[in-house]
């Protein structure tokens, strides 16, 4: 038989019903699906009869990482997970979710290449991985505790280095809006529930392996350095968003953030990202700034540093301090992530005091954060916080709630934008408590069904970005036209898909995008200025096409397709 | 397996997770410290532990390193590194350790941010302050040799 690298070989399987724990042959049986969610998608098919429900003995829940996952191949941190999807209206169907971290490369470490959880155990369980060693173990002294507690817990036993991944209180409780979340910032979306409902309140994985090489070891590294001199920021931005000794572009709309004057303000000493050019691979952390790419300027004087996944120079996360929040809110005053779950507490307010991007936008943020990833809630790509603007500001709560219950939320706080409302609002999610608390946890579909609100109110306005099935549009017509739409059709929650939006955000001007397009699909026509979209055309649908492949060979091999 | 040693200080930093969200790493103050291997250079511990005389110093760096064929996989070298940089090849039964990849680390290569550096000592000279400021007047010909270890401090 050929010599595989990559692959960590086995498939660690766990039915928590029976307590039975065996290993399947990567090779010999997913081979040909790489892994990540080629795996998921496989022992779904095979295994799991349709008319199965989510949160029945019967699914599976499945995290899988691919031949690459703890390599140097760069970006290779991330976890797919793949389940029937809780959120998933009018009926639940096969979805996927990532989460970064450090999960993918400790899974790898320890020897596998995916663990498919099936059953429900009788008590609250956590599964204890450390190389061949699997243990089911009592979680009775975690349930109830949230993500942090269970996190720190669990790695007290099983040392520094295990990566931990556990729900919350909203994923103990079956709220379909929740996380599984590791590395303390790392989550996926919409699981929780499933985790929840097999009582499997967390996985702590410890390996002491390496990972195979099965080529020649020089040309592999060539690659890996080739492959890191083409890398641009995040999203695959490639231009600087100020003007830049190294470039001939740049586009106030790139990620690619870092200049002289822009300092890691809240590190000790402070840090100067400096011009740091494309050939400077020592220097690739600096470029991106998420949390001052969003929130301005002003972000750069709470920034602690980037962070990320395993062997991602990308550093897409940000860690923040912010010292007001720790008198102000009774929180820590570091917090961390990324992009809509930097921003998960600020999303909820129409308006705040000092505007959209001041200090009280950003003391939001942390509030949030510090509730959102402990109780382990998920946003659905902000479409929860969009949804919960709509129906306050058109007075569906006050109709929905009863009077009593309206009256016991501080919603003068809301529409002043004072991040403690927070603290009414998201324990009562992950508790279920209240008909607000239930059915904004529900997800969107199931949402406007509890509430007899036609669909057609939320797709007929464009804000939502409600798209179909409960779940909103990601990068779809509202950005890519007709190729956005085509990659949007393909599932069964939103896309998650980056590869067509990477490219035609990366900053180029649209000449040069035409040109690059001309070699890889076949024609210039293949892309359009932003918001001015063409008729369709056959090129169009190449690169559509290129957009899906290329994200499920990601998602299978596995690489981060957004990053 | 790796020589560098960061996943150990990543989460909650060199103290461990028992200090919870009170300390370093990404837990605590998002400090991150990866440690390297000090290439002791008198006393050698790992070698002084090893009972085959394993661990040798190489020319022309004189890193610290182990031949491979002298070790017989007791992992003594293990329990005597007062910082905790030996590791094991268990697929191999031998220990391994940081051999500077001969002069050109990877680790250092491979850093995004900068964050590990190989260099002379002497370039670090000027960035670290000694603890009295020389006041001694010396003559000029014995002046002259502290230059060649000392940067002159900008």
């Amino acid at each position: 038989m050929a010599k595989y690298g990559g692959w960590a070989g086995k498939v660690l399987r766990v039915d928590l019903s029976t307590g039975r724990i065996w290993t399947e042959e990567t090779i010999e049986k997913y081979k040909d699906f790489l892994g990540g969610t080629g795996i998921g998608y496989k022992v779904l098919w095979d295994e799991v009869p349709s008319g199965t429900q989510p949160f029945d003995p019967a699914n599976r829940i499945i995290f899988a990482v691919g031949p690459l996952a703890g390599t140097g191949a760069p970006c290779n941190g991330r976890t797919a997970i793949t389940t029937l999807w809780p959120t998933c209206w009018p009926k639940p169907l096969v979805a996927t979710g990532h989460m970064g971290g450090q999960f993918a490369a400790e899974l790898k470490y320890a020897g596998y290449d995916a663990i498919v959880i099936e059953g429900k155990a009788d008590h609250p369980v956590w599964l204890s991985i450390v190389d061949s060693q699997v243990k089911i173990k009592d979680a009775r002294h975690l349930w109830g505790q949230g993500i942090r507690r269970a996190t720190v817990e669990i790695s007290q036993e099983m040392g520094s280095e295990a990566a931990v991944a556990a729900i919350g209180q909203a994923g103990e409780n079956l709220v379909p809006m929740s996380v599984v979340m590791n590395s303390v910032s790392h989550s996926a979306g919409g699981v929780g529930g499933v985790m929840g409902s097999k009582n499997l309140k967390a996985i702590g994985v410890r390996g002491s392996g390496g990972i195979g090489i099965a080529g020649d070891k020089g040309e592999w590294e060539k690659l890996i350095k080739y492959h890191l001199s083409l890398l641009g920021a995040n999203n695959q931005h490639v231009v600087p968003s100020t003007p830049q000794p190294w470039a001939e572009y740049y586009n106030p709309a790139s990620r690619w953030v870092a200049g002289r004057g822009r300092k890691w303000g809240a590190s000790t000493p402070t840090i100067e990202t400096g011009v740091c050019g494309p050939h400077d691979l020592n220097r690739m952390a600096y470029r991106t700034n998420n949390f001052a790419y969003f929130i301005g300027e002003g972000g750069w004087q709470y920034t602690v540093r980037g962070s990320g996944c395993t062997a991602c120079p990308i550093r897409c996360h940000n860690i923040i301090k912010v010292p007001s929040v720790a008198a102000k809110y009774n929180i820590p005053e570091v917090g961390q992530n990324t992009c809509s779950g930097l921003f998960f507490g600020a999303l909820f307010f129409k308006t705040f005091p000092d505007g959209p991007r001041g200090q009280t936008a950003i003391e939001a943020c942390m509030v949030g954060m510090h509730l959102a990833d402990d109780l382990g809630i998920w946003c659905n790509y902000s479409q929860l916080q969009r949804d919960f603007q709509k129906l306050y500001y058109s007075g569906m709560f006050e109709s929905k709630l009863g009077e009593k219950e309206f009256k016991g939320y501080s919603w003068n706080k809301y529409e002043k934008g004072d991040p403690s409302f927070l603290f009414e609002l998201l324990p009562r999610v992950a508790q279920k408590e209240g008909e607000l608390g239930t059915a904004l946890g529900l997800g969107s579909g199931y949402l406007l069904e509890r509430w007899s609100i036609p669909e057609e109110d939320w797709k007929g306005d464009l804000k939502t970005l409600y798209w179909k099935m409960g779940h909103p549009r990601h990068h779809s017509n509202d950005e890519m036209g007709q190729c956005g739409v085509i990659v949007n059709t393909q599932y069964n929650r939103d896309c998650q898909c980056h590869s067509h939006t990477n490219f035609t955000r990366n900053g180029l001007p649209l000449e040069v995008q035409k040109r690059l397009a001309a070699e890889l699909w076949g024609s210039p026509d293949a892309v359009d200025a932003i918001g001015a979209f063409t008729p369709i055309n056959p090129y169009k649908a190449r690169f559509a096409k290129w957009s899906l492949l290329r994200k499920e060979l990601h998602d299978s091999l596995s690489l981060c397709n957004y990053t | 397996m790796a020589r560098v040693k960061v996943i150990r200080n990543l989460h909650f930093g060199p103290q461990g997770p028992y200090v919870g969200q009170h300390g370093q790493g990404n837990w605590g103050n998002g400090l991150v410290i990866p440690e390297v291997c000090h290439q002791c250079p008198h006393p050698v511990p790992c070698a002084n532990a090893c009972p085959n005389d394993a661990i040798v110093a190489k020319p022309p760096l004189n890193v610290r390193v182990v031949e491979v064929e002298r070790c017989v996989g007791c992992r003594m070298c293990q329990r005597a590194c007062p910082w905790g940089m030996m590791s094991f090849d268990a697929g191999a039964g031998k220990a391994t350790k940081c051999f500077l990849c001969e002069g050109k680390p990877k680790c250092v290569e491979a850093c995004p941010a900068e964050a590990l550096r190989f260099l002379p000592w002497r370039d670090l000279t000027d960035k670290v302050s000694p603890r009295v400021v020389p006041t001694a007047a010396l003559p000029p010909e014995k002046a002259a040799s502290c230059s060649e270890c000392h940067k002159a401090k900008n």
